[in-house]
């Protein structure tokens, strides 16, 4: 084996260096075969990086999603029939068919969505590629329950798939948030129907083509197109048995009002105002921990704050507020700009044009009501071929939890800082929001940051570290930021059926008749 | 261009709604298609905190859901917009 190092830029899709080439159209992937759309429609799909077309895409309406349901319910049939060890043997093979070409899958997902490239290597995709392992061992393990109800009386309790299941996929971790959903559906025997984002629906075929071989034909369908022509079908399709989605929350509501006239389960992930605690015991030294906190207040630039659980809320105890903001902004001003495809790279470009420009209204918003600009605060231009790319610098306020731009989300490396007194006041500013998906607490008391997790409502509530996304641990949100959960082996749940035989092994007749 | 009116929810608050020249030249060509729209004030991830845009009745308007106001473009009542946003008091621990 080889050991290669990563170039320190990578070729761009189109050049003939490039690790990934993308076709010049992409249709929908239905029945094991991509097919044109039933509308004969296609939409451009540009790259965040420098603005430019590189692929279209086929525009999915209701008769795609029809024959994507069909095809779905057709594979299921013999599906579900396959043992728990063949569906398992099946995500490791496509786990290490990812392995294999990390890189190339990383450039897809950068080109596709924007992110630094070294984000795409050491985080999206090794994380899909876990998760597919994960509930590989996790389908393996699971057992059902007998309960021995009386001497003659015995209840059984199996697990049976759902059958075919709608996912709606967000934009900001197009293959990370794919895998998330496609890894606990497929493992527990489930065929699926998943419509990517309109803004990144490349990747997600780079990825198809290159396991397609792996899975049945029908197990796993792609319609592409936008939420109210092709999204809204899928939610609302008589004959699927489950939808699931990650988005924003008028369309979460829309999807549970859909899913209720067919009765079937939701699961939703909405998004948060995620605050980050920083206690004063944190700059009792000037140390490694002290460092990690310092990370953890930058951390809003992963992903370019394109995250819905991104800690756009910093508080920071006012005792030693001058000396760490200080020390935060520093740090701040160190992450390195540039060019997605570059490894020194660390904060890329917005994923979309409408994103770019809802962060600089959200920019103008902050000034306009009074929040005191410390950094950034405007549109970045790279310069060269990347002038036209969707590029912000991370920006930091300094204002009142009441404001906007501390209630609001704004999906963007933008940072809402603020102060608290004490232990309560921190708490209660923490949860004055709408939302509780995720939250940052940093103490070098153990029992402090225990007692402030659990006091905060949110479904994750990272403590002394942020951003960890490991495929055993639950994610999920309180209060407006959705319904279920995602990643742990409970997520199995959320795609099963629990079918209880209640048997009697009584002689004679129970008595009534 | 064509003629906008806007009529607000609550005529004694500052009106929340409003629309650009060219928004209500989209709309017109929307409505034409698809008939009275409206618009919902969408909150969290990714396309959050921007305004979903359905034709009337595709989205359940619910009692949290407060009427910022109308626009009649073009006096026409077939492109008349409703723009809704939800009570923002929901979930927030706030008094």
């Amino acid at each position: 084996m080889t050991v290669t190092t990563p170039p320190n830029t990578y070729a761009a899709p189109g050049s003939p260096e490039a690790k990934v080439q993308f076709k010049p159209r992409y249709d929908h992937y239905i029945g094991g075969e991509y097919v044109a759309p039933a509308s004969g429609q296609y939409f451009d799909n540009p790259s965040p990086v420098n603005g430019k077309v590189f692929t279209e895409v086929a525009r999915g309406n209701a008769a795609d999603i029809d024959r994507a349901v069909e095809a779905a319910w057709r594979a299921f049939d013999s599906w579900k029939k396959t043992t728990i060890t063949q569906r398992a043997i099946i995500l490791n093979k496509i786990a290490d068919r990812m392995e294999e070409n990390l890189e190339m899958l990383a450039v897809a997902e950068t080109w596709d969505n924007g992110k630094p490239i070294r984000e795409a290597l050491a985080a999206d995709v090794p994380l899909a590629i876990d998760h597919f392992r994960y509930f590989a061992g996790a389908i393996r393990a699971q057992e059902g329950s007998t309960g021995e109800i009386d001497n003659d009386t015995v209840a059984y309790h199996f697990h049976e798939p759902l059958g075919v299941v709608g996912q709606i996929i967000p934009w900001n971790f197009p293959l990370l948030m794919a895998v998330w959903k496609l890894a606990p559906a497929l493992a527990a025997g489930n065929c699926v129907v998943l419509k990517p984002a309109e803004q990144t629906p490349a990747s997600i075929h780079v990825f198809m083509e290159l396991i397609q071989d792996l899975l049945p034909a029908g197990v796993l369908n792609i319609v592409n197109g936008f939420g109210v022509e092709a999204g809204a079908p899928l939610a609302s399709h008589p004959n699927i048995r489950k939808i699931a989605f990650t988005g924003e929350t008028t369309t979460g509501r829309l999807i549970m009002q859909m899913a209720s006239e067919n009765l079937i389960p939701v699961t939703l992930e909405l998004g948060g105002k995620s605050p980050n605690v920083f206690f004063a015991d944190v700059a009792d030294e000037k140390d490694d921990f002290y460092s990690k906190a310092l990370e953890g207040f930058t951390f809003f630039n992963l992903n370019s704050g394109e995250v819905c659980t991104c800690p756009s809320r910093a508080l920071v105890q006012k005792s030693i507020y001058d000396g760490f903001v200080a020390d935060g902004l520093e740090r701040v001003k160190a992450v390195k700009q540039g060019n997605p495809l570059s490894m020194d790279t660390m904060i890329g470009a917005q994923a979309s044009n409408d994103q770019l420009e809802k962060i600089l209204s959200y920019m103008d918003i902050g000034k306009q009501e009074g929040a005191k600009l410390l950094l950034g605060g405007d549109r970045a231009d790279l310069g060269g071929d990347l002038t036209e790319g969707y590029y912000v610098n991370p920006t930091v306020f300094e204002g009142r939890n009441s404001m906007r731009i501390f209630q609001e989300e704004i999906f963007g490396p933008v940072l809402s800082l603020t102060s608290f007194n004490d232990y309560d006041d921190g708490i209660k500013i923490a949860n004055d929001t709408l939302y509780g998906l995720g939250a940052g607490v940093w103490s070098r008391n153990g029992a402090q940051l225990y007692k402030a997790g659990r006091d905060i409502q949110a479904g994750r509530v990272w403590s002394n570290t942020y951003h960890q996304y490991p495929a055993g641990a639950a994610f999920g949100g309180y209060k407006q930021s959705g319904i279920g959960r995602e990643n742990h082996k409970m997520m199995l749940d959320h795609y099963q059926q629990t079918k209880n035989l209640l048997v009697s092994y009584a002689d004679g007749p129970m008595g009534f008749f | 261009m064509p003629d906008m009116t806007v009529a607000s929810g609550d005529t004694t608050a500052l009106s929340r709604v409003d629309v650009t020249p060219e928004a209500a030249a989209f709309l017109v060509e929307l409505t034409q298609k698809h008939g009275p729209l409206m618009f919902h004030q969408s909150g969290g991830c990714c396309d959050g905190s921007s305004p979903m845009c359905y034709p009337v009745g595709f989205f359940r308007v619910g009692a949290v859901d407060v009427h910022l106001g109308d626009l009649r473009i073009g006096g026409s009542n077939r492109s008349r917009c409703t723009c809704l946003e939800v009570n923002s008091s929901i979930g927030s621990t706030r008094t």
